[in-house]
């Protein structure tokens, strides 16, 4: 028997300790090593996280600022009087019940009846804390229709933004004919050969009328030319209470399905945006068309026509963007053309012929030749904006949403 | 006989047999180091393809999110599926600054995602900011890249933009044969 193994008597003084030492050491740093892995990794979930988190949180801060202006009588009358300031700044604690969230909201009214709305919120973790910030702005139409006498209009006034006509594409031939062509900003002609032709009426801006383009030209004939002026309220329009009173409504899908020579009669709205891209397409309306979103146009040789209905009246009215953008495009509308955010054009060969007013945010005509003859006809349009039928614009619209960083 | 033997160091046949075991215990230790190293080099591959993946769909996101118009004509989709004609490049108008036409443009070039701004303008007027589609009868509008192409994340094999007003993205990663799709909706506010 080898004599180390008697273990009664031998002091014995092993390796294995060792061997132990040794591999627990090394499986040791492999484990810092992983748990380090995983820590970074947690720790980078973590504030993706909670960046989303802080994005909501300021989000919900801007639902609840314009709750509060729908709803809330002081901050209502703060914005329709443009007066909202410091004191209806809100701050939330414990925001869903959340220790860790809060919001702050504070608001700078620009005009009457409109605003920019800052929700900046914060989100703890830990020491830290995370932040995000939105920057909307938000308008309301407030003006009375009973004696309106733009023919065309562009209204908002208290986004840069907003509230200009402008005209960047070539060969653009607008003619105004009966009231006048308004923009509580600016009017920019930068596009070349454009002519813009006002019988009748007037030439109107609250801020400049800039004529840059070349060989373009502003021809009046019997109108006058003012500006700055003082600026217009934008008219109301309820959608509300022209869903209610909707003959036929259609989901954005079944409006966008309808086959070319579709005639449609009454009032009829559609509940969403509208995306229509067709070639060789007719639309006929015999009375109003709301779109309860925005509507895109796209595509070619698109057709349609709008005509002025007695009971119904006559128009194209849009809760958000009116973008057109494709070729050969013909539109005929007996009544007004209202949309509450931009009017852009930006196809080519686009052919406007509008018997009544159009009534938009901000427009932009940048496609080329583009031709729009508007005949002021107050028949055709007051049944539209008819304070009766608006008795209030109870939404408030959000008309640039922008993050801060 | 009752003298007490002290062992005063180890045999040969003591440290032939330690020596085997310790070999033996070591390289059982580094064939699990090895696994654990390919594992963890693994992982670690597969976090940061996910990593790029996130900046790229963070930051394309919150700027699709504020964007005043999207200048290329989206597909729609078709069911759940993504359309054929899915967009491989996305230009839109910048919502975050307060001047009008200024345009970005999201596009693959090799396994990056790139990033660049765009403006365009009249040759015989560059300092004014004009439309993508301006036009005149005399000049062709003319474009510059403000800013760009930069690379905002790296380790993509597709990109794919369709539908509007919810637009959605599409990335699939590639690294070290290990793929990851990553797909998000983003709702523009201003369109």
């Amino acid at each position: 028997m080898i004599s180390f193994l008697k273990k009664d008597k031998i002091k014995e003084r092993g390796v294995i300790i060792l061997i132990a030492f040794l591999s627990m050491g090394i499986l040791s740093l492999l484990a810092v090593h992983f748990i380090s892995f995983t820590l970074t990794e947690s720790d980078m979930s973590e504030s993706e996280s909670v960046s989303n988190k802080a994005y909501y949180l300021a989000e919900a801060g801007i639902n609840d600022a314009i709750w509060k202006l729908n709803n809330d009588p002081e901050f209502k009358n703060n914005f329709l009087n443009g007066t909202l300031g410091e004191s209806n700044d809100i701050l939330r604690n414990n925001v869903f019940g959340n220790k860790d969230s809060s919001y702050e909201i504070s608001f700078i009214s620009t005009a009457l009846a409109e605003a920019e709305i800052i929700a900046t919120s914060t989100h703890k973790i830990g020491d830290s804390e995370a932040h995000r910030v939105i920057k909307t702005y938000v308008n309301k139409a407030s003006g009375t229709a009973s004696d309106w006498d733009c023919a065309i209009f562009s209204g908002l006034r208290g986004n840069e933004k907003d509230g200009d006509i402008s005209i960047t594409g070539s060969n653009a031939k607008v003619t105004v004919s009966g009231s006048k062509f308004h923009a509580n900003k600016d009017i920019d002609i930068i596009g070349s050969s454009a002519l813009l032709t006002i019988n009748n009426g007037g030439l109107t801006a609250g801020g400049e009328i800039k004529l840059q383009g070349s060989s373009s030209d502003i021809i009046l004939n019997d109108s006058y030319q003012e500006a700055p002026t003082s600026t217009i309220d934008m008219p109301i329009l309820d959608f509300e209470a022209w869903e209610e009173r909707a003959t036929q409504t259609y989901t954005s899908k079944q409006f966008e399905d309808l086959p070319s020579g579709s005639v449609l009669n009454g009032i009829i709205y559609v509940s969403n945006s509208v995306i229509l891209s067709e070639k060789d397409y007719y639309l006929t309306i015999n009375g109003v068309l709301i779109i309860n979103g925005y509507l895109k146009l796209s595509g070619s040789q698109l057709n349609v026509t709008v005509n002025y209905d007695q009971n119904y009246g006559g128009g194209l009215l849009v809760n958000g963007n009116l973008k057109v953008s494709g070729s050969d495009a013909y539109f005929d509308v007996e009544g007004l053309i209202y949309t509450s955010k931009e009017f852009r054009m930006s196809g080519s060969s686009l052919n406007f012929d509008c018997t009544g007013a159009i009534v938009a945010g901000d427009i932009k005509m940048s496609g080329s030749n583009i031709n729009m003859d508007i005949f002021f006809n107050a028949e055709y349009f007051q049944t539209s904006l008819d304070p009766a039928m608006n008795p209030e614009s109870n939404i408030v619209r959000i008309n640039h949403w922008e993050e801060v960083y | 006989m009752n003298k007490k033997k002290y062992q005063k160091g180890f045999s040969l046949t003591e440290l032939l047999i330690v020596l085997s075991l310790f070999i033996l215990v070591m390289g059982a230790i580094y064939s699990a180091y090895i696994l654990a190293q390919k594992a963890y080099r693994e992982s670690e591959s597969f976090a940061e393809m996910n990593q790029n993946g996130r900046v790229i769909l963070e930051r394309a996101v919150r700027e699709i999110r504020q964007a005043r118009d999207i200048i290329d004509e989206l597909p729609d989709s078709l069911g759940t599926e993504i359309p054929e004609d899915a967009l491989v490049s996305l230009e839109f108008e910048d919502g975050h600054i307060q001047e009008p036409y200024h345009y970005i443009k999201y596009f693959k070039q090799e396994d990056k995602v790139m990033r660049e701004e765009i403006k365009y303008y009249f040759p015989s007027d560059p300092d004014t900011f004009l439309p993508w589609n301006a036009s005149s009868s005399s000049e062709t509008v003319s474009s510059v890249i403000t800013k760009g192409p930069e690379a905002i994340g790296e380790h993509v094999s597709e990109l794919k933009f369709w539908d509007i007003p919810d637009i959605n993205i599409f990335l699939k990663m590639e690294k070290d044969n290990k793929e990851s799709v990553l797909k998000t909706k983003v709702f523009g506010r201003n369109l």
